[in-house]
């Protein structure tokens, strides 16, 4: 391949959200017909990288040439303009129009000036569709389509747009392996026609079979770009982890776990997202579990809150059998729930500090039979728990969206500890905060194991399980993949577990 | 259940106009007599048309409130102009007036940001008080008995205008929803607005287009209504948007928008005038209407609501529906 | 970063500054205008007095509807559920005397919120077109109920309650008093109100922690029927008969009007009591004003129409300049 072929480049990218540098400094480039593959943990800063060439966020420094010019791309729509397309996990499409609709919508062919040239449409879609080598009717809906139907069509879409880069993010996280083998056909058929591609994946044989070149990022900074016939999977895992162990972590913990067990799950299912899970959490235990998207750990703990509904299994709790049917029959048992989506589902923004952090239990804190609430009472327990959790704020009634993304996170997590729960399911405890406040949270998760509360912790940030949780469960496609304890536990073997590299069960 | 769902969605409202035609002509031999069919078909083309307008406000994703006001005000501006203009200018200088008032309801909507339910619900007020002031209060009597000829007369001695005007705006409402690129970002706003504005569509533009739509099939009845009775009546049919929502989603028209039934709104429109027929047989006392109507709402809401539930599990579960 | 954002921008202060007084400025400027305007018919306590107690009419059923929009829902039925109830009431008042008129003019209206609360919530479909249905049903029952001739209200009882005063001030005005000292304790001392604010601002929120939201949504329409009951007694005992055609027309509208101009957010969320009574009382004085200055019926029509997109418009100001998240 001709070594000067670059279709875009990138030069010094920066990018500075409040308090986090998201992007230092990045060199990148894409040569034409090459797929680039773009790998990191999370929060390395591909999601970032990706966002500001699809133009919905825009560089504090460094510059963008394509095809050796400097260009800004000022908005999503300027993308469309550069001939880049991004084809994101909520896909682009409107369910209720056809296929070909889809493919066309807004350049539609015409009869006369308004009318839909209906036969020059769907010959045209399918003629597109064919070259992709995709066999699906144009004139279907897209609500009747499957995950991987619509990713075709939404690529038949942006080579309708004679897009000359596309960006894939995770298309293969929901797709079943015929279909992932499908896709890469037609990606091969895309390298072909000139097309230049950006493949972002958490499983890395896939980035091995399709890639050019790899290029890995970790903490906002390029490690390094490879050509993946120089490399191995090896090389590549421990560029994506680094050599020293980040400092915030004070090293392992003490093993807190006990004997008793206190709750147990058997033979769990949840349809299409979880097969056969058993599992028993000990008391005082810090529980990790680890997978990247589509394993369904999400569905599983949240139907163990009562949030989401299993299809089968049984649930013990403290010996006895239970059914968890809502989340109130979860909170009255001793078991708490913290989410991963702060915004969407745990911040009642409207609404004060104090009235956040009691919302669950401020049922009980009232006399005149449930009718008053003791606002003393509240404010005592408002306060002893946010001397515990050293939460920041400026007063009591401020409105929690004012209060930084630690301090945030530690409200929501102070809202289920108020309500004495015996097992605490935790979601991305750290998403979104920055390295002093995950130090804390990881320091009162530990305070709390010790206090002989157990632990069920997801996360996508393997240092943080490998420090602190006593075992480890990894979930590929919904099933148990491997569990490890703190013994033979290292990221490696997450990360190995995690895309379904290794299998290690007891 | 899905299966069901989806049948209802294809042959509901025709089975629903089937079983009221077959109980009609049972109880009454007045009903098995085409006089007698195409009056009811004429009786109900009123809510029919303007229905044909609502289709397309709720498939984008919103609804309008205000068509009766604007029958009104179209009924008023044509009296008042009649005696200078004219029946022909009056006519146009209403209609435009009326798109006028949809276009504000759309801007209101879109650019300022107000929801639909209080931009059309405070229009029907200010549009109906504007009414009264123009008149001052009164109804104001036409003299020009051509302007009868608008609503009042048969094609062929046999078939009275306003059915004429419903086949009419039917093709003419299709053919936009179903055949045009516009239609179809019509349904496209209403299924999925960020992907639209994310393919580049002018979703604004599109909806405020929409509520002009509707302006105009109110308007078009409020002429055909004023021709009929040569007054101009400036709180013309009070209650009449309940029908009109009502047929809308009676005819298979989703509150969730992006599915719009034309061919449903035009039978369940029918369907309607039928009950009505039906009542009248009954001789009971014209409320017993609003009370049907009512329920006919209830009834379509609850079988709109199903048919959510169940698409969203079946998506939930993956299931193809 | 765990530096607190304490300051509010100037921004920020305009929108909290036409939250908490513009308001009460509206209300003065209002007063104010008709009171030089025309001050003999306007400015006396008799007229400043009866203006306070017709804002119960409004005002009164604006305490459930506040809660409502609280939630981020609508009940359009308001104005037939009054209707319905007073009429259903005052036939019993004709038979059972006073008495039980009111008691079934309440029961009647609050069976008639649980019947809205439940098809809300189970029929699943945005509440505004559930209760627009029940606006219809409503009102035909009334109609239907009475053969649509107006049901008089002679009874003394009755009649003392909206009409009659106590050391000075109508009773009405106590009524209403009273009604928002307890709508007050459920907002802000109660759990209720914590859940009611949470299903509002975040329902999945609300929902994970523990939250019963239909239960809630239930409870909530069934409280505004019990406003409205009150609204019914005190309404019918005015006019001194309940009408099923004219008893409650535009009653939704008013109700609206005064919860938006009250600054309670369309979305849910956040809102006031103290705003809605403000607002309604804005609402009847400026009513007042204008038929006193013999402004024709139809530009007030005109004009209520008005005040509800300006209500909505200055709340969408408010919430941009503090830059809420909606």
């Amino acid at each position: 391949m001709n070594e000067n072929n670059v279709f875009i480049e990138l030069r010094n990218i920066r990018k500075i959200f409040p308090g986090v540098v998201a992007l230092e400094d990045v060199d990148f480039d894409v040569r034409y017909g090459e797929v680039h593959a773009l790998v990191g943990e999370n929060g390395a800063g591909k999601s970032t990288l990706i966002k500001i060439l699809g133009g919905a966020y825009q560089p504090d420094g460094g510059e963008i040439l394509i095809e050796g010019k400097p260009v800004t791309i000022a908005a999503t729509s300027m993308a469309q303009h550069f001939k880049i397309a991004v084809i994101y996990q909520e896909f682009n499409l409107v369910p209720d129009l056809s296929v070909a609709e889809n493919i066309f919508i807004g350049r539609e062919p015409k009869i006369g000036k308004s009318f839909i040239n209906w036969k020059k449409i769907n010959t045209d879609a399918a003629q597109i569709l064919k070259k992709l080598d995709i066999d699906i009717n144009p004139r279907k809906f897209i609500s009747d389509l499957s995950v991987a139907e619509k990713q075709m069509v939404e690529i038949a879409k942006s080579l309708s747009m004679d897009a000359r880069m596309m960006i894939m993010d995770e298309p293969t996280a929901t797709l079943t392996e015929k279909e992932v083998v499908k896709l890469f056909a037609i990606i091969e058929e895309l390298r072909k026609k000139g097309v230049s591609i950006i493949y972002i994946s958490h499983r890395l044989d896939e980035a091995f079979k399709l890639s050019d070149r790899i290029t890995v990022l970790r903490d906002g900074k390029k490690i390094e770009t490879k050509k993946t016939n120089q490399t191995s999977q090896d090389e590549i895992v421990s560029l994506m982890v680094g050599k020293v162990v980040k400092d915030y972590f004070a090293g392992k913990k003490e093993w807190t776990g006990k004997e008793e067990v206190i709750m147990e799950v058997k033979n769990y299912n949840i349809a299409d997202s979880i097969y056969d899970i058993s599992f028993k959490l000990h008391k005082g235990e810090i529980l990790g579990f680890a997978g990247v998207l589509g394993s369904g750990i999400h569905h599983l703990l949240r139907s163990l809150y009562g949030a989401a509904q299993k299809t089968s299994g049984e649930v013990y709790f403290e010996g006895r059998k239970v059914e968890i049917r809502k989340p109130s029959e979860a909170i009255n048992m001793g078991i708490g729930y913290v989410t991963e989506d702060r915004k969407g589902e745990g911040l009642l923004y409207d609404m004060s500090v104090l009235q956040n952090l009691s919302i669950i239990i401020i049922k009980t804190l009232t006399f005149f039979k449930g009718l008053f609430i003791k606002q003393k009472k509240e404010l005592t327990v408002f306060n002893s728990m946010a001397k515990e959790l050293d939460i920041k704020y400026a007063n009591i009634n401020q409105r929690i969206i004012y209060l930084s993304g630690g301090n945030q996170q530690k409200v929501v997590m102070g809202r289920t500890l108020v309500s004495d729960c015996k097992v605490l399911i935790l979601l991305e405890p750290t998403r979104g905060i920055d390295v002093g406040a995950k130090a804390e949270i990881h320091k009162i998760m530990i305070g709390l194991a010790s206090k002989g509360i157990s632990i069920i912790m997801a996360s996508s940030e393997l240092p943080e399980l490998v420090n602190l949780t006593d075992r480890c469960f990894v979930l590929y496609k919904g099933r148990m993949a491997a569990e490890f304890n703190r013994e033979n536990m290292d990221e490696e073997k997450l990360v190995a577990a995690e895309i379904g590299k290794l299998s290690y069960l007891k | 259940m899905i299966k069901f769902l989806k049948l209802y969605e294809k042959i509901g409202i025709f089975i629903l106009i089937v079983a009221a035609s077959v109980f009609l002509a049972i109880v009454s031999p007045n009903f098995r007599n085409l006089n007698t069919i195409l009056s009811i078909i004429m009786q109900g083309s009123y809510g029919a048309i303007i229905a044909f307008g609502m289709t397309f406000a709720i498939t984008s994703g919103g609804f309008d409130l205000s068509v009766e006001a604007i029958m009104g005000f179209t009924s008023v501006i044509i009296a008042m102009l009649i005696p200078s203009l004219g029946f022909a200018g009056s006519i146009i200088i209403a209609i435009l007036a009326s798109c006028f008032v949809g276009f504000l309801n759309g801007v209101l909507i879109t650019k300022v940001g107000i929801s639909p339910l209080i931009t059309t619900l405070s229009m029907q007020v200010i549009l109906r008080g504007a009414s009264l002031i123009i008149t001052n209060g009164r109804q104001v009597v036409i003299s020009q008995k051509s302007f009868m000829s608008i609503g009042a007369s048969k094609v062929f001695n046999l078939i009275p205008t306003p059915i004429i005007y419903m086949v009419v705006l039917f093709a003419i409402f299709y053919l936009i929803l179903n055949q045009t690129s516009f239609g179809r970002h019509v349904a496209a706003s209403g299924s999925n607005e960020q992907a639209a504005k994310m393919s580049g569509l002018n979703v604004n533009l599109i909806k405020t287009v929409v509520y002009i739509l509707v302006a105009f099939s109110a308007s078009i009845v409020g002429v055909i209504r004023t021709s009929q009775t040569l007054i101009g009546i400036p709180t013309m049919a009070p209650g009449f948007t309940l029908n009109v929502l009502t047929i809308a989603i009676l005819g298979g028209t989703s509150l969730a928008g992006g599915k719009g039934n034309l061919t449903g709104t035009l039978f369940a429109g029918i369907f309607i005038s039928m009950i009505y027929y039906g009542l009248n047989l009954l001789n009971v006392q014209i409320f017993y209407q609003m009370l049907a109507v009512g329920i006919t709402l209830l009834f379509a809401l609850f079988i709109d609501g199903l048919r959510m539930k169940y698409l969203e599990t079946a998506k939930v579960k993956g299931i193809r529906v | 970063m765990d530096d607190i954002k304490v300051g509010l921008t100037p921004k920020q202060r305009a929108g909290n500054l036409l939250g908490s007084f513009g308001l009460i400025a509206i209300l003065l400027i209002i007063f104010g205008f008709f009171s030089l305007l025309i001050p003999k018919l306007y400015f006396t306590w008799p007229n400043l007095r009866d203006m306070i107690r017709f804002s119960s009419y409004v005002g009164i059923g604006a305490i459930g509807m506040t809660f409502c929009i609280m939630t981020g829902n609508f009940d359009i039925s308001v104005g037939s559920m009054l209707a319905l109830a007073g009429v259903l009431g005052a036939s019993v008042a004709l038979k059972a005397g006073g008495i039980f008129g009111v008691i079934i003019t309440m029961a009647a209206a609050t069976l008639l919120g649980v019947i809205n609360g439940l098809f809300v919530t189970k029929l699943k479909i945005p509440a505004f077109i559930t209760t627009l249905g029940m606006y219809f049903i409503f009102r035909a029952l009334a109609y239907i109920y009475t053969n649509n001739n107006p049901q008089y209200i002679q009874d003394r009882f009755w009649i003392f309650l909206g009409n009659g005063s106590f050391l000075g001030i109508p009773l009405p005005i106590y009524i209403m008093a009273l009604c928002y000292v307890i709508a007050y304790l459920m907002l802000r001392k109660a759990p209720f109100g914590r859940y009611i604010l949470a299903i509002g601002t975040n329902s999945r929120a609300a929902a994970l922690s523990g939250i019963n939201v239909d239960n809630i949504k239930i409870l909530v329409f069934t409280l505004i029927g019990v406003f409205v009951g009150v609204s019914a007694v005190l309404n019918g005992s005015m006019l001194g008969a309940a009408n099923p055609g004219m008893m409650g027309d535009g009653y939704e509208f008013q109700v609206i009007t005064a919860v938006v101009l009250g600054g309670t957010a369309l979305t849910g969320g956040s809102g006031s009591l103290g705003g809605t009574l403000i607002a309604a009382m804005v609402i009847v004085f400026l009513k007042t004003g204008m038929s006193n200055a013999q402004v024709n019926s139809y530009w007030q029509q005109v004009a209520t129409g008005l005040v509800l997109i300006v209500a909505v418009s200055l709340n969408k100001l408010k919430f941009w300049l503090i830059g809420q998240t909606q």
